[in-house]
């Protein structure tokens, strides 16, 4: 397991490298000077000059980039030209916000779309099936802006349970915490939890045709463990990689969310940053999105080396 | 066909239709019934309905089909109407079921010990511990080398036959009264076969069960069954023991399928196909013999109403209505040509004339990584060396893992070789440039084992059979149209098929159009690779036929690749005997398969089972199983499972050595040295 984990790492740095390079060639390829952008609207060309100066920009491409580089190894992520804070501080301060909306998202799916997948495959082509497979295609073809919407009118503005805007940290309670949550996790976890019924239903019914399956049933074995060890186990690996994908794309997902619902996470400090030209934050969030997806991958694996004794081996 | 007063397992009018508004019967009337002990054979080719007759009896039907109608009674309990929890107190307690592929008949994500406990457990109620004992009991019961180890396996990690054991330590873990098995050697080698056939017959006596085997090989059935029931089309037209049933068919198609099995004609003349194929469950006729469109013996009253179940002795019945006038061929007296001794001076593979393929110490290592990333070489194929005239078969012959398959594919230069040529048309092709090669390849021609994936679904048969001919030659769309047309007709299809899709054909059919395609660019060189091994035993006779009428007509060569010796007998001109990377005997067909020198290939002979007649056991066997090609034996490659292994096996490679009647075998023991003719001759080689 552990010698799966390095290679996977190993096998990744040149691709993490080839991220750096893109993301930090990024300020030469975008149109709009930089320095310009920076002093703001009015600001005569010598304040411009000034901050040219002041954050490295006439310096040479090579010599920046190594630079920058060797601050990464070493943690320093490089100061916000807006806020002027390190951009590691933004990042973290807004790291539990995402982290918060990803992991109620996941968890919507899994709770959600697992049963109701699982429920479709024992009665398949009946008519919890067919209405499940109704529901289902309806949550996928939603656009996520539009149930946004309906979801903050009816349950903010009409019902006024919950808020339409903001985020709580979870150390001022749980409660109000978990209530700023409830619409985002639920307008990305529609989506996600209908593509994973969908997906364990599939793999459920592709795995109960296979010949072992008929060998366990021979084998007079009860149903119970018929359907959670013989077939949920082959089932998952399927089911975990769908999970997987759908994790990598949650990073895009937050970024019109939190827009939306106004929470102050990684997505929208992203699009803060687009805006203002802000390359130090800019550059560290393509890095972080590279990292996180390749964790997600190497976490798939590790899972699927567990359900999947074939895998392990090799 | 009762013979015993209380039978354990008695099925009756069953019938299982398919679920729906237009239902469709795939099996009706079906009885049978099979007593304490004792050994019921079910033969038939797919589609009759055989392995699903046996699903019915268990309640293991696939979700689409049901029982309509009948009975199935195992001890006084009725089945067919049992919900699954009572089922389950019969389902692996008391009746073991094996099916025909072990390695998707074990569950890939648990481990073969858990899988036998498992059944334990729930029905004996072992502690977890004992289970697992328990399991690696069984696995040593079914002859598991280091069962305490093999126990912890996952399914892929162990070889096909090995698996099979596991699955057969499953099914009798419980000591049920009943074992089903469903084909259970038919993915094995033939050498395996024997091994699992011999285990079952020993488990069966051991352990007093009764035994259903179904089984599409006269020869499987033969060697097992007390009596017999043949079904064609979903239903039985004919049942009773097994040695009168076979002298003596009383069913025109038991008598057919007899006489279309390549070990009971003899060799040069053409088999005797069942012409057609067996009618899919939409077409079986309801008001007509289901057999008669392919009866040598129908008359017009055949087609005119179903034949009736004709009882002919207490235990002896048919579902023919011309039963009392027909005298069918049944097995016949051991052919005077297929016995007597081969006319050793006339059969020569040694002629003068150009080769149409000459290889030439030819030579294929593939490099692995081992589990630990450590650098491994596969030896698949070492200093090979044959040729080939026009207008001759070149049988090829081995178990999975010799390296049959890999010659194939470095014949037509599909893979590179690591050394040695291949000289096809007087041009090596190993050293032939891209271009040159892509010309060349139009002289040769591969036919594939599985017809159903080496014809693109989305191209119609025209299509399929004109592509070759686009690329290499250029004619107009309107003569192309034509040659597929007269290519069709050489394969012994009707023109309209061309229009069809490979979807719309059966298999046998399939495999004549890959010939066809073959065949469009005239080639001088025909490589079929197990190219009837996936057929049906009617199917495969009329294919067999056709390749060797190409051979005689047209002049084309062919190498015939097949693990089957019988067939390979039977339509090879020479034959080439491989184990493991190397040509270990080579000669003419009637040499080396009636004086076979090598004991590997005397093993593999000793393996072909002959329908009607319970062979003398030659005693030959091939010890275990193929070793791995990574890091081969030493010396002599057989030795490790060769019966007569001395020293000198694993010190020398032996070299081949001329034979009386022609060819070479390469064995230490085939010297004339004293020592070795005396271990020879005490184990009956003259």
């Amino acid at each position: 397991m552990t010698a799966l984990v390095t290679r996977r790492l190993l096998t990744s740095l040149p691709m993490l490298f080839l991220v750096t390079l893109m993301a930090f060639s990024l300020s030469y390829l975008l149109p709009g000077d930089t320095a310009t952008a920076i002093a703001g609207e009015g600001a005569n060309a010598e304040r411009v000059e000034a901050i040219r100066q002041q954050i490295g920009l006439d310096q040479g491409f090579v010599s920046r980039y190594v630079s920058w580089l060797g601050g990464l190894l070493t943690g320093d992520l490089g100061t916000s030209w807006v806020t002027g804070q390190s951009v590691s501080s933004e990042l973290l301060r807004r790291l539990p916000v995402t982290a918060s909306i990803a992991a109620g998202t996941l968890l919507i799916a899994v709770l959600l779309g697992v049963p109701i997948g699982l429920l479709q495959g024992m009665r398949a082509r009946r008519s919890f099936d067919r209405a499940a497979l109704l529901a289902t295609a309806v949550g996928l073809a939603i656009p996520n802006f539009w149930l946004a919407t309906i979801l903050t009118g009816t349950f903010s503005v009409q019902l006024g349970w919950l808020p339409a805007l903001g985020y709580t940290p979870i150390s001022s309670g749980v409660v109000p915490w978990m209530k700023h949550l409830v619409l985002p996790c639920l307008t990305l976890g529609v989506f996600a939890a209908a593509e994973m019924a969908r997906q364990v239903r599939t793999s459920y019914l592709h795995v109960q045709e296979q010949p072992y399956i008929q060998t366990a049933i021979a084998k007079g074995i009860p149903a119970r463990s018929l359907v959670g060890k013989h077939i949920m186990k082959n089932a998952a690996a399927p089911a975990i990689t769908v999970l997987g994908i759908r994790l990598s794309h949650l990073i895009s997902g937050t970024v019109i969310v939190e827009e939306i619902f106004g929470a102050p996470g990684i997505g929208k400090f992203a699009i803060e940053s687009i805006r203002s030209h802000d390359f130090p934050s800019i550059q560290v969030l393509i890095l972080f999105s590279a990292m996180f997806v390749v964790i997600i991958n190497m976490a798939i694996d590790v899972v699927y080396c567990f359900l999947n004794p074939k895998v392990r081996l090799s | 066909m009762n013979t015993s007063p209380m039978p354990l397992l008695e099925i009756s009018g069953l019938r299982i239709s398919t679920r729906g508004a237009s239902a469709l019967h795939l099996v009706e009337d079906i009885n049978l019934s099979v007593g304490r002990g004792e050994t019921l054979g079910i033969v038939g080719e797919s589609g009759s309905g055989k392995s699903i007759s046996c699903q019915a009896a268990l309640g293991i039907l696939p979700s689409a089909l049901e029982v309509t109608a009948g009975r199935v009674v195992f001890d006084d309990t009725e089945l067919t109407h049992l919900d699954n929890r009572r089922l389950n107190h019969i389902r692996g307690r008391r009746i073991g079921v094996v099916f025909q592929n072990p390695l998707s008949s074990l569950n890939p994500a648990l481990t073969v010990g858990h899988q036998i406990a498992e059944g334990l457990r729930v029905h004996k109620g072992l502690s977890r511990k004992r289970a697992w004992q328990r399991a690696v009991e069984l696995l040593d019961v079914v002859r598991i080398p280091a069962p305490h180890l093999r126990v912890k396996n996952y399914p892929h990690e162990m070889s096909g036959g090995m698996a099979q054991r596991a699955l057969i330590a499953m099914a009798i873990a419980c000591e049920p009264d009943l074992l089903v098995a469903d084909e259970p050697t038919t993915a094995l080698d033939v050498t395996i076969q024997l091994q699992i056939l011999d285990l079952l017959a020993s488990l069966r006596d051991e352990l007093g069960m009764a035994l259903i085997l179904v089984s599409h090989d006269l020869g499987v059935i033969t060697r097992m069954c007390d009596r017999v029931a043949v079904m064609y089309a979903g239903q039985i037209v004919e049942s009773g023991a097994t040695n009168e049933l076979f002298a003596q068919p009383a069913h025109p198609y038991t008598s057919a399928l007899i006489s279309s099995s390549a070990v009971n004609v003899a060799k040069g003349t053409s088999l005797t196909a069942i012409p057609g194929q067996v009618p899919r469950p939409r077409d079986f006729p309801t008001s007509a013999c289901r057999f008669a469109n392919r009866c040598a013996h129908a008359e017009p009253a055949c087609v005119a109403e179903a034949p009736a179940w004709t009882p002919i002795r207490e235990d002896r019945g048919t579902r023919c209505r011309r039963v009392a006038e027909l005298e069918l061929p049944g097995l016949r007296e051991p052919d005077a040509a297929s016995t007597a001794e081969p006319d050793l001076a006339a059969a020569s593979s040694e002629s003068v004339g150009d080769a149409a393929l000459d290889v030439h110490q030819l030579v294929k290592h593939f490099a692995v990584r081992s589990s630990r990333g450590r650098r491994q070489v596969v030896h698949a194929v070492d200093d090979v060396n044959l040729s080939l005239r026009p207008g001759r078969i070149l049988g090829l012959v081995g178990e999975s893992g010799s390296g049959k398959s890999t010659v194939a594919r470095l014949l037509l230069r599909l893979i590179d070789p690591s050394g040695g040529r291949v000289v096809v048309m007087g041009e090596d092709l190993a050293r032939l440039k891209r271009n040159l090669l892509r010309k060349q390849r139009k002289h040769m021609q591969m036919v594939f084992q599985d017809p159903y994936g080496t014809l693109d679904p989305l191209m119609n048969v025209g299509q399929s059979i004109a592509e070759p001919m686009l690329v290499h030659f250029s004619m107009s769309a309107a003569k192309r149209r034509d040659r597929v047309f007269e290519l069709l007709d050489r394969v012994g299809l009707d023109p309209s098929v061309a229009d069809r899709r490979p979807a719309a054909l059966s298999g046998g059919q399939r495999q004549r159009v890959a010939i066809a395609r073959a065949l469009a660019l005239n080639p001088t060189l025909i490589v079929c690779d197990e190219a009837v091994s996936a057929l049906d035993v009617s199917t495969r006779a009329q294919i067999i036929n056709l390749i060797q009428g190409l051979k005689e007509r047209e002049g084309i060569a062919f190498v015939f690749i097949a693990h089957d010796l019988a067939t390979v007998h039977h339509v090879s001109d020479d034959i080439a005997v491989m184990y493991l990377g190397r040509v270990v005997e080579y000669g003419p067909a009637d040499r080396v398969y009636l004086a076979p020198a090598h004991p590997y290939t005397r093993a593999l002979l000793a393996s072909v089972l002959r329908p009607g007649e319970h062979n003398e056991d030659s005693g030959h066997r091939a010890i275990g199983e193929i070793p791995s090609p990574i890091d081969p034996p030493s010396g002599c490659r057989f030795r490790t499972r060769c019966q007569f292994a001395v020293d000198i096996c694993a010190a020398e490679t032996p070299q081949p050595m001329p034979m009386p009647g022609g060819g070479w075998s390469a064995c230490h023991l085939n010297t004339p040295s004293p020592e070795a003719a005396v271990i020879l001759t005490a184990e009956g080689f003259s």
